[in-house]
């Protein structure tokens, strides 16, 4: 089933010197929009904003043409992979498995070479590559419609960045995905539309030409 | 759904016991009173939890929100859980 997100008309204001304005997305099943911006843009602000945990001046965010205010809070919505770690030091990957997925689910988790490796570790057992890349998985594998990650290849040595955007592609299918990130190259390659977060409005990007107009990539680039 | 809800709701009410149950039961001891012990358990206690969590544990709060759990149902249903037990305590002293 194809599902659909909208966000309409989001305004923020921060500061006298930032506030986000003239916000417009829509995600489908199947897509993966990557989301371009410096530091202090507004990205993360924007992820939240749309996961229903940070409030706005004013928002419209509709999910298959009905009207949701906090799209986390209803059913399989949305989830969001924030930039900080958000699974509990204390826990061991099995509790974590078993608090939040189903039996079908954590064998189609757990059928993995990294997740085999650490599946007796706790969670302040890891590394932050292994861990990233634990989050990021319960999260795809999750039944929700629509995927958030914020900077999920952050921090990541090559070889588990590789495995996470093969991750991110086989789920593409099924979810619609928005990532922001600052790997322009392993985004670009992945993403069906790109946006650049600007002076607190998003652009579209069609080309690298657009990123280095707006000054987010060099001349040289 | 459910179960997984109810599940996570009593992990974060765990998390919050071990700092809130300290407090109390100082504050019990030093008062000399189970409805002092009851009224740290269900407030002052819980909230030094809370407060806690607020500075150095604020991101865990995403394992709730995307299991669909808002911070606001979290603190009820501790609270609601807290005064459970508080009352439990005050009877089994009578």
């Amino acid at each position: 089933m194809k599902n659909i997100l909208e966000i309409d008309s989001i305004q923020k204001y921060v500061n006298k010197d930032f506030s986000l304005y003239d916000v417009y997305l829509r995600c489908e099943t199947g897509e993966i929009l990557g989301i371009f911006g410096r530091n202090g843009s507004g990205k993360s602000l924007l992820m939240k904003i749309i996961f229903g945990t940070e409030k706005a001046d004013h928002k419209f965010i509709r999910i298959n043409n009905k009207y949701i205010n906090q799209p986390y809070k209803v059913g399989d919505n949305v989830v969001y992979l924030p930039q900080n770690s958000f699974l509990p030091k204390k826990l061991s990957l099995q509790k974590i498995l078993k608090l939040y997925l189903d039996k079908d689910c954590i064998k189609d988790l757990i059928d993995d070479e990294i997740i085999q490796k650490i599946s007796a570790s706790k969670i302040h057992e890891l590394s932050g590559g292994e861990l990233r890349y634990l989050e990021l998985k319960l999260l795809l594998k999750s039944k929700a419609k629509f995927i958030l990650l914020d900077e999920p290849l952050n921090a990541l040595s090559p070889i588990i960045k590789e495995k996470v955007i093969e991750l991110i592609i086989s789920e593409k299918a099924t979810k619609g995905i928005i990532i922001t990130d600052h790997d322009y190259n392993n985004i670009n390659s992945i993403a069906t539309q790109n946006y650049l977060m600007h002076q607190g409005s998003l652009k579209k990007i069609t080309s690298n030409e657009d990123l280095i107009f707006y000054n987010y990539l060099p001349n040289t680039f | 759904m459910l179960k997984r809800n109810l599940k996570l709701r009593l992990e974060f009410y765990k998390s919050t016991l071990i700092i809130n149950l300290i407090i109390s039961v100082v504050f019990g001891l030093l008062t000399k009173s189970v409805n002092a012990f009851g009224f740290s358990f269900t407030l002052i206690g819980f909230s030094a939890a809370l407060f806690y969590k607020e500075i150095y544990r604020k991101h865990e709060y995403y394992l709730y929100y995307n299991a669909g759990i808002s911070r606001q149902q979290l603190v009820i249903f501790c609270f609601l859980l807290n005064c459970l037990f508080s009352i439990l305590v005050k009877i089994c002293m009578l």
